[in-house]
């Protein structure tokens, strides 16, 4: 088991560096798995992390790339170029979703 | 000897219902009696030096009785099934079979990790990551907006009847990587071919056979074999996914599935293709040192069980769009596993993986890569996984990408 330590304690991850428990999403562990991630994480990056919550919580299932960009106005240049690499599973993984099922 | 040895009598052991059904599916020709326990199949296994379980303990294990221990065993699932221990039998036991039958002997609700959850969302979603058909023609229209700036005149049609390939695709591109997609139709675009993208039942994997479901592996497989049929298409054109393509070449076989149409490996299409001089090329686009990586299923596997591989096509492909291309070692038939093999990509052993995976990392390096082509999109996140582990520089890249990436189109 991985801990992700943070100011005032630490939240656990899974093997695949994913929140175990998406109720214990905060923007600290947002920054934090940014961190590890090599990733410094702004307002920007918030904003769709919080549309891809709100999707993911209405659904329960983590919304598709094509979604992502419709949902937030952005292209998926745009996305590639605010998360650097795989926008959609980055920005699921940030967001405190669980890993996907599937071949990921 | 310690205190939990204890005596087996051969002719007390009653039931043996793994052995059974093994030796009942090979019609009793893979007996696994013929074992010697000569070893040859540890010497190959990833596990090996990692668990103190290995092939020739399980063979012993099953013909003691031992049955439900090799059931509820995590090695099990922490097999690769990359079936290097069946290539170098030389009594022929197919230790994949084995695997595949113990595993489905395992009640669903302890199966490790991910792997029953996608099989059950493929049976009931239509593909692993329950993507709505709506949000999955709008992302193969939004794919096709984009790739049309570069050529214009590329479009193709859903659900066509008639067309000659019926596309597969896995669903972690339109989740995750839906630019990947755009190399995909490029290269049916060069090539000129008649080819329809399916509303339903595209899915290019079966994690049913990882996880050990035979049902729902039987259950999807028919599903989509009868959407290609509705759509009358003469081939079914299999994604770059290994164990996609195994378990259908397979699956069909076990479950006496006869399909009025062809499956064709899209690597052997790409080759095929090229031979016949659809692609014009540039291999200049791929300046950079690029290796290959075998997928075992539809390399080993599909050889050991008589299926078209992809090894030599992979190769021809490769020779004609990377200048520089350089070869990994060992490879074909007797490549290492990428590390995430037999399901273990998401059973919960990342441990293991990272262990044998630490092989293949040398290997990589011994290349001087900076590209790990591997046409499958397993061992494609196993690999890019195995990088960021150990901090390697290479990337994983498909086939589609580097052959798409070369492709010159005349009015583009």
């Amino acid at each position: 088991m991985t801990m992700l330590e943070l100011k005032d304690g630490s939240v656990e991850l899974d093997e695949a560096g994913y929140l175990n428990d998406f109720s214990q999403w905060s923007e600290e562990v947002a920054r934090a798995l940014a961190e590890r991630d090599g990733l410094k994480l702004t307002e920007e990056h918030l904003k769709v992390i919080r549309i891809i919550q709100a999707y993911y919580r209405e659904h329960k299932v983590p919304p598709i790339l094509t979604l992502v960009s419709k949902m937030c106005g952005m292209s998926f240049k745009e996305l590639h170029a605010l998360f650097q690499k795989q926008p959609g599973k980055r920005a699921a993984k940030l967001a405190g979703l669980p890993k996907g099922t599937g071949c990921t | 000897m310690s205190s939990e040895s204890h005596v087996i009598k051969l002719d007390e052991i009653e039931k043996t219902p793994l052995r059974d059904a093994v030796m009942e599916e090979s019609n009793w020709q893979a007996d696994l009696n013929y074992c010697m326990s000569c070893a040859k199949c540890l010497s190959v296994c990833p596990l090996h030096g990692y668990s103190e379980w290995d092939p020739r303990r399980l063979v012993r294990m099953v013909l003691l009785g031992m049955e439900q221990q090799v059931i509820d065993s995590d090695f099990i699932y922490q097999c690769t099934v990359c079936e290097r221990c069946s290539l170098v039998c030389p009594m022929g036991v197919k230790i994949g079979n084995l695997i595949t039958r113990a595993r489905s002997m395992r009640s669903r609700d302890q199966v490790p990790g991910g792997s029953q959850d996608t099989a059950d969302l493929h049976r009931t979603k239509g593909n692993n990551m329950q993507i709505p058909t709506e949000e999955w023609i709008e992302t193969l229209d939004w794919m096709k907006e984009e790739v049309q700036d570069d050529v214009p005149d590329l479009d193709f049609p859903i659900d066509q009847e008639g067309a000659d390939y019926f596309i597969t695709i896995n669903s972690k591109l339109p989740q995750y990587y839906p630019m990947e997609l755009q190399c995909i139709y490029k290269v049916f675009h060069a090539a000129n071919a008649s080819w329809t993208m399916p509303s339903i039942w595209w899915e290019g994997t079966n994690y049913a056979m990882f996880s050990g479901d035979l049902d729902t592996w039987e259950y999807t497989l028919r599903q989509q074999v009868k959407r290609v049929e509705e759509l009358g298409c003469k081939y079914m054109a299999y994604t770059e996914c290994g164990h996609g393509y195994y378990a259908t070449m397979a699956g069909y076989e076990k479950f006496g599935i006869k399909p009025k149409f062809e499956v064709v490996h899209k690597v052997n299409l790409y080759a095929q293709w090229m031979r016949e001089g659809r692609f014009k090329l540039d291999p200049s686009c791929n300046p950079q040192r690029v290796t290959l990586h075998d997928p075992c299923n539809a390399g080993r596997k599909a050889v050991l069980d008589g299926f078209p591989d992809v090894l030599d096509d992979s190769r021809y492909v490769l020779e004609r769009v990377c200048p520089n291309f350089v070869e990994m070692w060992p490879n074909r038939e007797y490549g290492y596993c990428c590390s995430g093999g037999g399901g273990t990509l998401i059973s919960g052993f990342a441990k293991a993986r990272f262990h044998y995976g630490k092989v293949k990392v040398d290997q990589i390096d011994a290349t001087g890569a900076d590209l790990v082509c591997t046409p499958c999109v397993n061992c494609f996140d196993a690999i890019d996984d195995l990088a960021k582990h150990y901090e390697r520089p290479w990337k994983a890249i498909h086939l589609w990408a580097l052959l798409a990436n070369a492709l010159v189109f005349d009015d583009g």
